[in-house]
């Protein structure tokens, strides 16, 4: 009776230990499943807001001189003020130039420049704390036309 | 002489019909526990499936630079290859050395520079062709360019494939870049709806 007593108990518990530790897999599957779906929705954030000071600021990105490169980045923090994540963007201007309007599409005799080339943008969205290599990472890779901000080709670099 | 010690019919007969009765309410809960398990890993995998399938998906179509058919339950799209070279055809001759890379910092001329990628220097077509489509109970995607396909399952058990161009969301209506695309997954007997909307910076205006 004993025995059988014993026997019939180690199986239970062998059954409840592996049925917890599938669980414990499945659950830290799906948290880390929301983290990249989160560092993702930052890559898109990041896309968001270059869009944005692209179409509205005539003097982005600020560029001087031998500068090929311009780039920025945006802390997250949750509503309790602890730090999440962040985005960041980095604007490769190497290709970029500017010249006068000419040709059959010069509007009136314009002094105005006009930018030709292409924008290579890289939207970078990371979650995790700051200092530490992050729990999830998104990159999204855009080309630009300088002259329209038309996205004429963009790579989901997926996540780390 | 002392009596021999021992069991009595009526006890060993009690005795086996609880421990039956144990073991049978035992193995009954073992079997309910292992049909949940069961029922849980099938949602799991369908969830898996439908989420892995839809991810895949939205996170091509966001790379499109045009949708020929974005409506229904089927979906074709132009996306330029990945691996295609940067800044093809820079200076518009199409001679095969007149592109050998990427063009210097030194002499871009980025004002020559072609604004598709649907033909290179080489007369190559960068832009490939991915359709979504079901098939089956499966969501195929089949990828061509330059004349070849491939073709890959990226979700099983499906029932429906429906994508919806420019969606109503919360009673506003939305852009031409904006997609609604849903799939529906058979499970057990349930059919399990999983949705989502994608904006696709290639076609924003």
């Amino acid at each position: 009776m004993l025995v059988a007593a014993l026997f019939l108990f180690t199986l239970l518990l062998a059954l409840g230990i592996g049925l917890m530790s599938s669980q414990a897999a499945r659950r830290k599957a799906a948290l880390a499943q929301k983290e990249a779906i989160q560092a993702k929705s930052l890559a898109l954030s990041a896309w968001a807001d270059v869009k944005t000071k692209l179409g509205k600021d005539l003097f982005f990105p600020p560029t001087t001189d031998g500068q090929g490169h311009f780039s920025y980045g945006e802390d997250i923090y949750e509503n309790d003020g602890a730090f999440y994540g962040s985005y960041s963007v980095v604007i490769d201007t190497r290709y970029v130039s500017k010249r006068r309007d000419q040709g059959a599409e010069t509007e009136l005799d314009s002094t105005a420049n006009r930018y030709h080339g292409y924008y290579l943008v890289t939207c970078i969205g990371k979650v995790g704390p700051r200092g530490r290599p992050p729990v999830a990472e998104r990159t999204m890779y855009f080309e630009i036309d300088a002259g329209s901000f038309r996205v004429i080709r963009m790579h989901d670099r997926e996540s780390l | 002489m002392s009596p021999k010690r021992g069991f009595s019919i009526i006890e060993i007969t009690i005795v086996v019909f609880l421990t039956s009765l144990i073991l049978m309410v035992v193995s009954r809960l073992a079997h309910e526990t292992f049909v949940s398990l069961r029922f849980l890993e099938e949602k799991a995998q369908t969830v898996q499936s439908a989420t892995l399938g839809l991810e895949r998906l939205s996170s091509e179509l966001r790379e499109a630079v045009e949708v020929n058919s974005g409506a229904g339950d089927s979906l074709s799209f132009h996306k330029v290859d990945p691996q295609a070279p940067f800044a093809l055809d820079y200076d518009r001759d199409s001679s095969p050395n007149s592109n050998p890379g990427e063009p210097t910092a030194d002499d871009p001329e980025p004002y020559l520079w072609s604004q598709t990628y649907q033909r290179d220097a080489f007369g190559r077509d960068q832009w490939g062709l991915v359709e979504y489509f079901p098939e089956e109970e499966r969501l195929v995607r089949r990828v061509t360019k330059m004349g070849r396909s491939a073709t890959a399952d990226v979700a099983t058990n499906v029932n429906t494939f429906r994508v919806e161009p420019s969606p109503s969301l919360s009673g506003q209506a939305t852009a031409a870049a904006v997609f609604r695309v849903s799939l529906s997954l058979l499970e057990e007997r349930r059919v399990v709806t999983f949705s989502t909307v994608v904006v696709v910076p290639g076609l924003e205006p």
